[in-house]
């Protein structure tokens, strides 16, 4: 029994615990840039997919990967200024569903291109680290704990700067009441255009962080987005710290239900938690009010 | 065209149905066997977009998921055909009614859900139906190969049989089959009902007082919408002899969304157009440049942004300056 | 109402555009190929194959006196696009016959549909088992192994050298099912312990959490099935978590094939397959092969390149034999007919429409394929 739960179970909680911080990574942006802007981003996977790429070419110019990381995130970070700037500036005060609609455009514009870039072929990064540990019977790499590391760390920042600093009080004032914002004086495109800078941007940083897990090719953004999506719903769209602990949750329970259940089960398993959720509590598990 | 309707010149609404319809039935003389098979294709796919058009143009309520009772319509088509008995008819009632069920089903529970909430809901319903089917391997639908080789029976109508195999034939029907699907569609918005409807889209929270239940006429727009889906998936699958999960994925709900979007949303005729529309330039444009996604992403992107009222809403707008 | 009109108007005369007419003395050859898409990178090497097959054709005096002509229409990965350009190309392009695109789902839909307008397609890239076999249909045939053509050696030489008792990984949808299902099948026989199976939905990223299961089973073998980008991640995480320590790797061809040995890089190192092609095959006609290619598209050609080549060589080798184009003639010429290309020679099975075709086994060594003997 409690061998059981050392070599079984306990392996399994700690691989949820990393997948669901990969996890939380990817949809931490997405629920900001909603939270703040009202954008259903349907392109987020893709601005992970380009920091991702973007990575790939620094690292075939100049071989470090602690080079190739913030360059990346500065690209995406541009290109989420582009776009928010000739985009969804336009669409400010629209329904969501518009900006649902316009970023799936966007993403199989950004999907397309990157082919005609970048080639189809899957390209790898090597890992900075590539040692693993011996862990109670099992193996595990080092770059999985390191990211469980750098993620943890930048939700404290994220956190840290939204609750305790004076931009993080002018965007929850805008979040909050937009209009009342404008009349206090607060520069209300200026906060959005950020905002949705530093989200996109997060995404860029997710990308290139995982290309050595996940690899690089111009549909990996399809193959996190509905993931990311759902953890964003479960927490409550918008909800930072709902996005967290839903990923948490959903990345616990993939691992633990492949213990007992097949892995395509569990997955079908995820998308009904979210039916369940949404019908039980519409504003998402940690959601404050009905919106 | 409700301008049309609602003006006192009958006979002129008539004689324009007349003309069109001629148009229409004329058409396929002057076109290559490959173009027929692509209008058939256009038109099915307008009876689709145009049934979204109902719950989104009308209800006013937006999902993301209408793929799936396109899929589950054209599903039941080919196990009917391939497996129980070959009839459209019949085909086309267990489409109609399996969509319908399911459509009841994430309608009744997802309807409290608003605005965005209610897009991810029917996503997340239709991704759960998409991957029940993509994983149904071993079983006769499947799974991520398909439902293939469905035969194409003859249609029976009264002591007349149509033989569906002639692609010329077959645009005909399909060509009956959207134009009675837009006059029952036309009908029903102009009903009571269709009052309600444009009531809620309005105002919401206005049409209780009026002593009409909200839930119920949302739900029923959405049960009819889901049928009428389930119709055009049901031809789709018999024209084009297969069923595949592609018919189920939320890329096709998203483009269902902008065909609408396109034409014009709580028009009826204006998805259709929609909908010809981008079957015919996606098959164009896919021909003739290697990035086609590109140009029809940019479409997508226009379209939101530019006019967000569609095609028709131009032409309304001009109309209204004159 | 006129503007509706006029939209009507610029439908018809869009979809009235893009006429294209048939010279009567060449051939044309309809290549479908997924060019954007989850199999783009393979794709693009279809293209490039067939199109380099038809050029040194035509250089060599063409097929009955006529030039051959390619056609590329793109189907996206997606079954609807790729019946209707399948459509267009017999319909308005005339084309002779049709090298369809890799996913097995839109070959299957197109089966009927050539079959209908009686148009010959010669299969060079899917894999599905009912492609061929007892669902054949008149028209297609495939020069591209399947399944059983390659699990059979594979599974005699696994039983002798790597051990009795398998598990299988593989990713949940009818391709690395119905391979599972050959292999078990040929396991059975074999006398060996199937002592597991772990299907993972499509595009999963995270293989961690089956390992545990895995590595409690205490399997001989991994026999892994899957392809692209699924297999990428598979053969790095299996890596990272140090699962060849305690087992052997097996896996089906697809699972190393040439369009992602790159990406694999050092990962997939030790893993057993078995395949009909790999470009370091070392026959005169495989080398002359291999260097035409790289000159041509400065790549090395992997067996989706090999099998359209292939393909159309042996189609125009049949048209040939046939005298004629027309598509019954050349089904005789096809059936029972053997082609020598720079694979080998092969034959073509006239009852399933299967070719027949020599098997290696390969061992991946620092990412590159290394032949450790003939099959069978």
């Amino acid at each position: 029994m409690v061998d059981y739960l050392i070599y079984v179970i306990l392996p399994q909680v700690l691989h949820g615990l990393v997948w669901g911080t990969v996890i939380a990574f990817i949809a931490l942006g997405l629920t900001i840039i909603f939270g703040l802007m009202d954008i259903v981003n349907f392109a987020h996977g893709e601005y992970y997919m380009v920091g991702a790429f973007m990575g790939y070419t620094v690292m075939s110019v100049i071989p470090n990967f602690w080079i190739a990381v913030p360059v990346a995130v500065v690209a995406v970070a541009l290109l989420g200024l582009f776009t928010e700037f000739v985009l969804f500036r336009r669409l400010y005060g629209r329904d969501p569903i518009f900006h649902l609609l316009l970023t799936f455009g966007l993403g199989m514009m950004f999907r397309e291109a990157a082919q005609l870039i970048w080639g189809a072929d899957t390209r790898r990064i090597e890992a900075p680290v590539t040692a693993t540990i011996e862990f109670i019977g099992m193996v595990y790499p080092v770059y999985r704990l390191l990211i469980l590391g750098i993620g943890i760390c930048v939700i404290l920042l994220i956190w840290y700067v939204l609750r305790y600093t004076s931009v993080g009080a002018k965007i929850r004032a805008v979040a909050q009441d937009r209009t009342m914002a404008w009349a206090l004086g607060i520069r209300v495109p200026v906060i959005y255009t950020s905002v949705f800078m530093c989200g996109v941007a997060l995404a860029g940083f997710a990308g290139v962080l995982m290309s050595p897990i996940n690899f690089v090719y111009p549909t990996m953004g399809i193959d996190v987005i509905l993931r990311a999506f759902i953890v964003v719903v479960i927490g409550g769209l918008g909800n930072i710290m709902g996005a967290l602990l839903a990923s948490l949750m959903i990345g616990e329970i993939e691992a633990l239900a492949s213990i007992w259940i097949s892995p395509t089960i569990a997955e079908t398993l995820v998308f009904i938690i979210l039916i369940i959720t949404m019908i039980v509590r519409p504003a998402g598990l940690f959601g404050k009010a009905e919106r | 065209m409700g301008k049309l309707n609602s003006g006192s010149n009958i006979t002129r609404v008539i004689l324009f149905h007349a003309v069109v319809l001629a148009v229409l039935a004329i058409l396929p003389l002057f076109l290559s066997t490959y173009h027929q098979k692509l209008a058939v294709e256009a038109i099915i796919l307008s009876v689709f977009a145009m049934s979204l058009d109902l719950v989104m143009g009308y209800a006013g309520i937006a999902t993301f998921g209408h793929a799936a009772f396109f899929g589950i319509g054209g599903y039941a088509m080919g196990v009917m055909l391939k497996f129980l008995f070959p009839s459209i008819w019949l085909g086309l009632i267990l489409a109609g009614f399996c969509s319908a069920v399911l459509a009841l089903f994430v309608g009744v529970v997802s309807i409290r859900a608003k605005g965005i909430y209610f897009a991810i809901l029917t996503l997340a319903f239709a991704e759960v139906v998409y991957r029940i089917i993509f994983h149904s391997y071993n079983t006769p639908l499947g799974g991520s190969d398909g439902l293939v080789g469905v035969p194409t029976p003859m249609l029976g109508l009264g002591p007349f049989e149509i033989n569906l195999k002639s692609t010329t034939n077959f645009y005909w029907v399909a060509v009956a089959f959207a134009y009675l699907s837009y006059l029952v569609c036309k009908l029903i918005v102009s009903s009571p009902f269709g009052s309600i409807l444009s009531g809620i889209r309005e105002n919401e929270n206005r049409v209780p007082f009026l002593g009409f239940n909200v839930k119920w006429s949302k739900v029923t727009a959405f049960v009819i919408a889901g049928a009428f889906a389930g119709f055009s998936g049901a031809m789709f699958t018999a024209f084009k002899s297969y069923a595949d999960t592609e018919q189920l994925s939320f890329l096709l709900s998203g483009k269902v969304i902008v065909m609408d979007l396109i034409g014009g949303i709580g028009t009826l005729i204006g998805p259709m157009i929609g909908a010809v529309v981008i079957t015919v330039f996606e098959s164009i444009i896919s021909t003739h440049f290697a990035a086609h996604n590109i140009i029809i992403g940019a479409i997508f992107v226009a379209v939101v942004i530019f006019m967000p009222k569609g095609f028709l809403g131009l032409f309304a707008k001009k109309d209204r300056n004159e | 109402m006129k503007r509706l009109l006029a939209v009507a108007l610029i439908v018809v005369s869009a979809v009235l555009f893009c006429f294209q007419a048939h010279a009567a003395n060449e051939i044309v050859v309809g290549c479908i190929s997924d060019l954007t898409g989850t199999y783009a990178a393979l794709s693009k090497q279809q293209v490039d194959a067939v199109n380099m097959a038809v050029d040194e054709i035509n250089k060599s005096g063409g097929v009955l006196g006529k030039k051959m002509r390619v056609i590329v229409e793109d189907s996206a990965t997606s079954v609807s696009l790729g019946t209707q350009k399948l459509e267009r190309l017999i319909l308005n392009e005339k084309v002779d016959f049709v090298i369809p695109p890799t996913t097995s789902s839109a070959v299957l839909a197109m089966m009927p549909v050539a079959l209908k307008h009686n148009k010959l397609m010669m299969v060079t890239l899917a894999q599905s088992m009912k492609i061929t076999g007892e669902n054949k249909n008149k028209v297609t045939f495939r020069c591209f192994a399947n399944g059983e053509i390659t699990a059979k050696p594979q599974v005699k030489w696994m039983m002798k050298n790597l051990g009795k008792k398998y598990y299988i990984i593989g990713a949940d949808y009818a391709w690395p099912r119905s391979t599972a299902e050959v292999y078990t099948k040929f396991l059975k026989e074999a006398g060996a312990e199937l002592i597991g199976e772990t299907w993972f939905p499509l595009g999963n990223k995270d293989f961690a959490p089956y390992f545990g299961k895995i590595k409690a089973a205490k399997p001989e073998v991994l026999l892994m099935i899957c392809a692209g980008n699924d297999a990428v991640s598979l053969a790095s995480q299996v890596k990272q978590y140090g699962l060849a320590k305690q087992m052997k790797l097996a896996a089906d061809g697809s699972f190393v094939s040439a369009d992602i040995i790159k990406a694999h890089g050092n990962n997939a190192d030790g893993i057993i397959i078995a395949d009909f092609y790999v470009d370091t095959l070392n026959t005169p006609e495989n080398k002359t092969f291999v260097k035409n290619y790289l000159a041509r598209t400065k790549e090395l050609p992997s067996k989706m390149a090999l099998s359209s080549y292939e393909g159309v060589m042996w189609v125009a080798q049949a048209i040939k034999q046939a005298g004629s184009t027309d598509t019954d003639k050349v089904v005789k010429a096809l059936e029972g007919s053997t082609y020598k290309g720079p694979q080998g020679s092969k034959k073509m099975d006239p009852v399933s429409h299967q070719s027949s075709l020599d098997v290696y086994m390969i061992k991946i060594e620092n990412g590159k394929y290394k032949v450790m003997e003939k099959a069978n």
